[in-house]
This record gives structure tokens, sequence and C-alpha cells, in this order.
């Protein structure tokens, strides 16, 4: 790679580290977070891809302040990991609130901030099957007949409008 | 060396960090992501900031991913479902956008790399001294709001997981 013959290595003037490359890095792995976090239908995962990318900021505050010569990027870096402790501690806790309404991960699910009957929870319930809304279950939710009406209306209103 | 070291612990970052987005065990992801700590925390000795590379081990490695195990080990799917999913699904939209991301990032960097040359006096010292001197005179303020930050997130945490507030 010719990349490694660096003209600022020769002379004498920068860290052994290329700064480029280390920001290069950081780019990429802010976008393979990027990718998890827009991609992945699973909400821990999305989580853990947040932190990817908390973690790509951090690589290039650090690189920014070897170019600056100023410890302040450091610094920044400390408490930038300061808040993702408290975020994520937070939004674990809503992940562990939203599982015991919803009684699943998947993020297509978290749609609704109101509360939606899915019958009784029980609490803890580790060993319950998630409920997915598609779910044959019989813990006794009153709107199982729901899309069999949302179903039969729109076909009665194009009815209404051929006649 | 240093560089060839900086490109091991590039290569071993980037390729955990795929691998940790597309298990479909929430588990190994963790643990991949563990990997990717390490990582970084060897890249942050090589840009010689020491104080970071401990604190990313001690902080990221250590709590934050224990924090993250223990919720998945209480939210997650069983095994046997887990072997009745296929391979976890992308959505295209989302790749295209980090695709997109990537390609303007990189496009950047590229164009001013001549920019990107280490201050003259050789940077500053990211030992423990340096940091703490500068955490507790310039920013002292800020280090103060940030514990109450932290005891606003454990109350946060704390009341949201309660099952009943009474």
């Amino acid at each position: 790679m010719s990349a490694l013959l660096d003209p600022m290595a020769a002379a004498g003037l920068a860290t052994a580290v290329p700064l480029d490359r280390a920001v290069l890095l950081a780019a990429v792995l802010f976008a393979i977070g990027l990718a998890g976090v827009t991609s992945r239908r699973n909400v821990l995962i999305v989580l853990l891809s947040v932190e990817i990318m908390l973690n790509a900021a951090n690589l290039a505050l650090v690189a920014f302040s070897k170019v600056h010569g100023d410890p302040t990027g450091q610094i920044f870096v400390f408490f930038a990991m300061t808040v993702a402790a408290a975020e994520v501690a937070v939004g674990l806790a809503i992940v562990i609130a939203v599982y015991r309404l919803r009684r699943t991960t998947d993020v297509g699910e978290f749609a609704a901030l109101h509360e939606v009957d899915y019958g009784p929870v029980p609490y803890p319930q580790l060993e319950g099957k998630p409920v997915h809304h598609h779910a044959d279950s019989d813990d006794g939710h009153e709107h199982g007949g729901a899309p069999a009406d949302g179903s039969a209306e729109p076909a009665a209103a194009g009815e209404e409008a051929h006649g | 060396m240093t560089e060839v070291l900086f490109y091991c612990f590039a290569a071993v970052a980037v390729a955990s960090a795929v691998i940790a987005i597309s298990r479909k065990n929430a588990v190994a992801s963790a643990l991949w992501l563990v990997l990717m700590f390490f990582a970084l925390a060897g890249t942050y000795v090589l840009l010689e900031a020491w104080f970071v590379a401990v604190i990313q081990i001690l902080v990221y490695a250590g709590a934050i991913m224990v924090l993250f195990l223990f919720v998945i080990m209480l939210v997650d799917l069983r095994s046997e479902e887990l072997a009745m999913m296929g391979a976890p699904r992308f959505r295209w939209p989302g790749l295209l956008t980090s695709a997109l991301f990537l390609a303007v990032a990189v496009f950047v960097v590229l164009n001013t790399r001549e920019t990107f040359q280490a201050a003259a006096e050789g940077g500053p010292d990211g030992d423990a001294g340096t940091i703490g001197y500068w955490l507790f005179h310039r920013w002292v303020l800020a280090f103060e709001v940030t514990s109450v930050l932290l005891l606003g997130g454990m109350l946060g945490a704390v009341i949201l997981t309660k099952r009943r507030l009474t």
C-alpha cells in the first residue's frame, strides 16, 4: 500500500498513527452502526449499534484532539462515555418496560405509546412466548374479530363506489 | 510497527462490528461488540490517549456491556425460537442509507486528508494526570453536572422498570 509511505511521516511531524486513517476508521465504524440501527428489527441490536456509532464518534474526537494538540477532545470523550452509560441505563429500562407490555423486542411493534390490551400479562413470566400481532393466542383478547371487520369494510366501500 | 498495529486493530474493530450487527442472537452480538471495544482501546493507546483507553475498557467493555448482557438475557428470545428463525433480514433502505453516508464521509476525509497532521508540539499528553487536571479546572462544572445526569439516569431506570408506582 503506497499510503504507508506518508509524506507527513517523512517530515517528522506526524504521530505514528496516520490520523486520516483513524478518522476513516471512525467513518467506517459509524456507517456500520448506522446500518445496524436502520436495518435490524431487534431493538437490542439497534441499541448495540447505537453504541458502535458512539464509539466511532469517540475515535474521531480522540483523533482530532491529536490534530489540534488540545486535550479537550479527550475530555469530551470522557463526558460522552458518561452520557452513554446513562443512555444505556434508561434505554434498557424502556426496553424492559415495553417488553413487559408487548412481549416482543421487534421495533415494528414499538409504534404505539399507549397500552394495547394483549390480555393479562403475568409478571415475571420469563417462560412466556412473545405475543405477535398475528398470533392465535388464547389469552382472551376481545378484538379477535377486528381483522375480519377491517378486511370487510374496504370491500363494502369498494362496492358502494362501484354502485 | 505502530502503523501495522493500527491496521490490525482497525481490521479487528471493523470485522467484529460487522459480525456484531449481523448475528441473530443478541448475546453473541454483545460479545462481538466487547471485542470491538478492546480493539478500539488498542487504537486509543496507539493515539497516545492512555486515559481514554483505560476508561474504554473499564466503562464500555466492563459496565455497559454487562448491563446489556443482563437485559438481553432477561428479554430476548429463547434458543428454540432462535433456531426457528432464519438468518436476520436486513432492510435494504437502511443499508442504502449507511452506504451513502459511508461514501460521503470517505469522500470528505480523502479530500481533506492533508489537514490531518498532528500538532507541531506533538499533541496533548493523554495520561490520567493531564486529563484530571483539565477535568477539575476548566471543566469542573460539566463534571459536576454529569453526576446529576447519572443520578437522573439511575432514578429514571428504577422508575421505568418498577411494575407499580405506589
